[in-house]
């Protein structure tokens, strides 16, 4: 049988190292993409991912060197035996922040910088992007400049000019890793409208949600080896709990399968979708109808005093006429850990943005630590209120990690050495970076420079830390993490801010939760009430988390649920414990 | 205004969307008009010229639409240099004089050559300055591209060299916004830990100090993403050296033969009555 019109790539037995003293970073590989198939590659932070795709298009070997061993097929042809030009045409990769790979200026020059570049006619090209822009759903953005585009949009962008130059098998790489759940959902329909098409896709990630039910085919890779693959079902059924020990986020559907077999259930599949889990808990007689799952509420103890941050019917406007904020309140008691939730665009960075001060408070009344913002200063008042940013990196300015705290500690006034080395101390400690202390912090790994990030940010002992985007580029055990550190520096009596569109987090972390929407306050409670009104999530374009939304459509099959469930683990304590007490 | 906000504060290069004639212009004569116009500011003297030129420049902002305040408004940064420089001029710099001094202060002194010279400084920059923000608020950045590979085609000795050429300048209006988000992330990030960013209150020379710790983590910013760039156009096969099709053409019209003929006209007179007649004395 001719393999290639089977398969659009084939990967024999390959095997990779950057330089040939060094390592292999791919170890033996082999599978192949069928032709018009869906497929998943999983894998955790460094475990060769973007090696892996960079072989697809023949940039390694042939602008990257190194040594390659076995044999890439792409429609039947070897990636060594091709040139670079013929398979930048075959596969189109699309980056992980498509926004780095924008070329041009504006949306419809964007997509026709490919074909331009193939040469095709003018006609040609302008009934492509025609058929692209509709396509993709961003016809009215047309004339747009490429960097005035949303998050969802710029994925989107990105997927019309490769497709631009018509591929044969497409590279998503982490697509939807820092979109919001709406623009998230439209790029999974995109995903899917290609596969109709018959495109090959392959769709690289470190997280693994519900969409992994529509794969042909998942592919595991954990430090360059193919430690599984197959169909999602049956992978996820074999392999799940080697998986989850990774620290690749698991749909939470498939984690209660798992604590299922881990409780010596014995499944015939691994549920994926909530009907599947549904199905499965009511076979296993596990849920029976007319039940109740009662959970301890979760009670929220403000604490009696005034709040450190005030603010009332805040409106903001960047001076374009359009306001960011239209009048929000919101207060931010001591000790506590608040999410802002909502959707790229809600308010919630212009709202972290005023409360340390970078933005001023013009419209509407907000009070820091018992005065007016007016009266503040940044730096005084980043003594007391700190906000740890999405990329550590930003805030690194000097060579080693002791130098980076000195620094703040010095911008915050100690000067005295004794005293300074004594705060340092205490801030390494605290942070487990005693060891690398004398690093460069741009040689850190990934957690140690979140953490220094961290530490940096808690100098002069803030009452206040606002956590921006916790998930950002994070897989699930950076995020855990992160989480704990700031669980732990909550336990010291510091409030917590967290700004998130991730629900799983709010769920499992936050003693209150605030939903903006357009610049809007839309709630304003503990979390479980938050969840018990679907609505207003839906205005927020924020997303139930799965169990929520299983647990929903238990209701609806009148069963009784009460109570906080933080997680799936908790779930399957109460639902464990309900068989055993029958 | 907000500090932070550097994108916002770049008043340069704001395309402002119209319908007028000034609009509509063949791109490769709007970039030709901007090079001839710059050469005529430059030349003019004083008297009269130089008002001239200022007037012709205003009424062009008439015919686009924009209030011509609006478009002067992005000078007001660059003032106090101008003014520093003015006052070196006027009393440090030596010059040939044929007239006793106006003012005597101490060891300097202010002649008339000085003025004059201060005077055409000033003239020459607001009317620079006002001609560039007119061609940018009336020419999208992708007709600049365009433009300048129409204008470029006759250098090249194929066409691949003016796509290239063209590309560049294209790039580098991209980088614009990228690196004003990257200082402005960086600005931010450094503010929280206590920098003074934003508190403008500080001096001149602290002021640029501060910003020196900047640019390390722009410029490691600035090349990680032109890497990238670089991969994703070849990934997209991009060669260089290579010819490209275009998109987008632009028709040359009866309106861009008029613009021309009157631009050249224009060109002529200036140059001839400066030149030739000698109109506006010898001081340039």
């Amino acid at each position: 049988m001719n393999e290639s019109a089977v398969f659009s790539a084939v990967f024999k037995d390959v095997s990779y190292s950057y330089h040939e003293e060094d390592g292999t970073v791919l170890k033996n590989l082999d599978f192949s993409l069928t032709k018009g198939s869906f497929n998943i590659l999983v894998g955790p932070g460094g475990s060769g991912k973007s090696t892996l795709c960079n072989l697809f298009n023949g940039r390694t070997p042939h602008l990257m060197g190194g040594k390659l061993e076995g044999e890439v097929l792409i429609e039947g042809k070897s990636t060594a035996d091709s040139e670079m030009k013929d398979l930048a045409c075959r596969v189109g990769y699309v980056f992980q922040d498509p926004e780095s790979m924008f070329a041009t200026l504006s949306v419809e020059d964007e997509i026709a910088f490919g074909p331009e570049n193939l040469l095709f006619e003018k006609q040609e090209i302008l009934d492509s992007v025609e058929d692209l822009l509709d396509m993709t759903g961003i016809e009215e953005y047309r004339h747009n400049l490429v960097w005035n585009l949303s998050g969802g949009q710029i994925q989107k962008l990105g997927l019309a000019s490769v497709l631009a130059m018509k591929p044969e098998i497409i590279i998503l790489d982490e697509p939807t890793a820092n979109l919001d759940p709406t623009a998230t959902r439209q790029v999974h329909e995109l995903i899917l409208k290609l596969k109709s098409e018959g495109i090959t896709i392959l769709l690289v990630t470190r997280e693994l949600d519900d969409f992994v039910s529509q794969a042909d085919q998942i592919l595991v890779l954990h430090k360059g080896e193919l430690i599984g693959k197959g169909n999602p079902y049956d992978l996820l059924l074999e392999k799940g709990e080697e998986i989850d020990t990774l620290g690749v986020w698991l749909p939470e559907t498939v984690e209660i399968g798992l604590g299922l077999m881990a409780a010596g259930y014995s499944l015939e599949r691994m549920p994926i979708t909530i009907k599947e889990t549904m199905e499965t808990l009511f076979s296993l007689g596990l849920i029976k109808e007319g039940e109740s799952i009662k959970a301890p509420h979760k009670v929220y103890e403000q604490s009696s005093g005034a709040p450190l941050i005030s603010g009332k019917d805040i409106r903001f406007s960047y001076g374009n006429g359009l306001y960011a904020l239209k009048g929000i309140s919101l207060d931010i008691h001591p000790g506590e850990m608040l999410a802002i939730v909502g959707r790229n665009g809600a308010g919630k960075s212009t709202t972290a943005k005023l409360l340390i001060g970078l933005n001023k408070c013009k419209e509407g009344s907000l009070d820091l630590f018992g005065k007016p913002s007016g009266k503040w200063k940044v730096p005084d008042l980043a003594n007391h209120i700190s906000l740890v940013f999405q990329n550590p990196e930003h805030q690194f300015l000097t060579d080693t990690v002791s130098d980076e705290i000195d620094y703040s500690l010095q911008s915050h006034g100690i000067f005295d050495k004794n005293k300074l080395a004594e705060e340092r101390e205490k801030l390494l400690q605290m942070l487990e970076l005693t060891e690398v202390k004398d690093d460069h912090p741009f040689s850190l790994s990934a957690g140690n420079k979140r953490r220094l990030g961290v530490a940096t940010m808690l100098v002069g002992d803030p009452k206040v830390l606002i956590v921006d985007e916790p998930t950002y580029g994070q897989d699930r055990e950076m995020t855990r993490t992160l989480m704990q550190i700031m669980c732990a520096i909550q336990e010291r009596g510091v409030s917590i801010v967290m700004i998130s569109h991730d629900m799983r987090l709010v769920e499992e972390y936050a003693d209150r939760v605030a939903v903006f929407s357009e610049g809007l306050k839309h709630f304003d409670g503990v979390p479980t009430d938050l969840f018990k009104e679907p609505e207003i999530l839906k205005t927020a374009y924020l997303q139930q988390t799965l169990l929520n939304q299983m647990l929903g459509c238990l209701k609806e099959k009148g069963i009784n649920v009460e109570g906080h469930i933080p997680g799936t683990e908790s779930f399957l304590k109460i639902i464990l414990k309900n068989r055993e007490a029958a | 205004m907000n500090d932070f906000d550097l994108l916002n504060n770049i008043s340069l290069g704001q395309y402002r969307p119209g319908d007028s004639l000034l609009h509509k212009l063949h791109p490769a004569l709007k970039i030709s008009a901007l090079v001839l116009l710059m050469v005529l500011v430059l030349i003019s003297p004083l008297l009269p010229h130089l008002p001239l030129m200022f007037l012709l420049i205003t009424l062009m902002v008439r015919l686009s639409g924009q209030s011509l305040f609006k478009l002067l408004k992005g000078t007001g940064p660059v003032l106090p240099f101008l003014l520093i420089i003015a006052l070196i001029q006027m009393f440090l710099i030596p010059r040939e004089y044929s007239t006793p001094s106006l003012l005597e202060l101490g060891p300097f002194g202010v002649h008339r050559e000085d003025l004059i010279f201060t005077a055409k400084l000033f003239g020459r920059f607001f009317t620079l300055f006002l001609l560039f923000t007119l061609f940018t608020t009336v020419t999208t950045i992708s007709e600049i591209s365009h433009g300048a590979e129409i204008l470029f085609r006759p250098i090249g000795r194929k066409r691949a060299l003016s796509h290239d050429l063209s590309l560049v300048i294209t790039i580098t209006f991209r980088f614009i916004p990228i690196l004003a988000m990257e200082a402005e992330h960086i600005t931010k990030a450094q503010a929280s830990r206590g920098g003074s960013f934003g508190t403008w209150k500080t001096g001149l020379i602290k002021k640029i100090r501060l910003y020196i710790p900047l640019l390390v983590p722009l410029f490691i910013a600035a090349l990680e993403r032109a890497e990238t760039l670089v991969e994703a156009m070849e990934a997209r096969c991009y060669e260089p050296g290579q010819e490209r099709s275009r998109l987008t053409e632009y028709a040359w019209n009866g309106r861009d033969s008029w613009s021309l003929a009157v631009l050249l006209i224009l060109f002529l007179l200036f140059t001839g009555s400066r030149f030739i007649l000698s109109i506006g004395g010898n001081y340039v």
